[in-house]
């Protein structure tokens, strides 16, 4: 990233400081922002115009996200995953399915945080890559879960989640769980049963953005994610709830019926 | 009446079984086809070794059920497999 403005830059820096490279590679692909307001944010897959601080913040954080969602030499798919005691799960949903606000829940309740965006894995080695980048906190989803901390955005707060006092996964990532999100009825009570390999395998394959790079390849690799795994639907209407029910289930020993 | 064989499904198919279910990617690589526990059955039989009455009666006694309570449902599997192309079209 390539940023102008030093106030600009610190912020950007500060929210992305767990996903900064490691070696002096020259980066395949760049994030410039010009300006010190009104902003101009642009990379080879984004553009736009901030006329706000807040609006350059999050201007700069998807120029970033969208750069890598689309330029990603990974198979990704939308999905949260994090990670406890050695526990990894992984949640797909489209964007606005909730994964953010159930990240926020889980972090909350001791899990580590490997994305709220992606569940990444290589072509050829199936090695699961994270990506934690700053979380995008609704206020709604503040205000339920006690956010105070981050920049500011319009309708939305950006933070790492060591702003919220938890750690990063450490990897390996192999999922041992997948779990489906279901708000279709409403519930008073959250409640985790099993949903057959094939349809955790569909929602996996419906929310990959780079798996028509090789669609047979990408069915492979995420049919044996499911294999190794357990798959869950989890219906809830509250995210505290759903985070608790997960912990008590996955981390407690908790026996459920064998998938079927 | 001469029913003509269901199948086999075509060489260029890819599958995969996951704990009983079958899933399928086109030919042309451009759909990946999920079939339910029902669906997966009649893949299984539709190997070109069988016509449309033969499949119906080997669920139908596999189900326990009458063929009349299948035979609509299994004629639109087999045509949905038609339509995504994973098998010729018997007709």
């Amino acid at each position: 990233m390539l940023i102008e403005d030093a106030r600009l830059r610190d912020a950007v820096r500060h929210l992305w400081a767990d996903c900064l490279s490691t070696t002096d590679d020259e980066p395949d692909h760049v994030v410039r922002v010009e300006g010190d307001g009104p902003w101009h944010v642009a990379s080879d897959a984004y553009s736009e115009e901030a006329a706000t601080f807040p609006a350059a913040v999050a201007g700069a954080c998807a120029a970033v996200n969208v750069t890598l969602a689309t330029r990603t030499p990974l198979l990704a798919v939308h999905a949260a995953v994090l990670q406890k005691n050695g526990t990894t799960i992984v949640v797909p949903a489209e964007s606005g399915g909730g994964k953010t606000t159930l990240t926020v829940a889980l972090l909350r309740a001791g899990w580590s945080y490997a994305s709220d965006e992606a569940y990444a894995l290589d072509w050829k080695s199936a090695l699961p890559f994270a990506y934690p980048r700053p979380l995008g906190v609704s206020d709604w989803t503040a205000e339920k879960l006690g956010v105070s901390a981050g920049i500011l955005g319009e309708g939305e707060r950006f933070l790492r989640a060591g702003d919220l006092g938890a750690p990063l996964a450490v990897r390996p990532l192999k999922a041992d769980h997948v779990v489906l999100l279901d708000r279709s009825a409403p519930v008073s009570e959250p409640a985790l049963g099993n949903v057959h390999r094939a349809e955790a395998l569909e929602k996996l394959l419906r929310q990959s953005f780079t798996h028509y790079y090789d669609a047979e390849k990408a069915v492979r690799l995420l049919a044996d994610v499911v294999r190794g795994a357990r798959t869950w639907r989890l219906k809830y209407a509250d995210p505290l709830d759903a985070a608790a029910l997960l912990s008590t289930t996955f981390l407690k020993g908790q026996i459920l019926p064998t998938a079927t | 009446m001469i029913h003509p064989v269901i199948g086999p499904i075509l060489e260029a198919v890819a599958t995969l079984e996951l704990d009983g279910r079958i899933v399928a990617l086109t030919p042309d690589r451009t759909d990946v086809v999920f079939l339910n526990d029902t669906a997966s059955d009649v893949w299984r039989l539709a190997d070109g070794t069988r016509n449309l009455p033969q499949i119906v009666a080997e669920l139908a006694e596999a189900y326990e059920v009458s063929h009349d309570v299948i035979a609509d449902d299994v004629r639109a599997v087999i045509d949905r497999f038609v339509g995504s192309g994973l098998i010729a079209d018997p007709a």
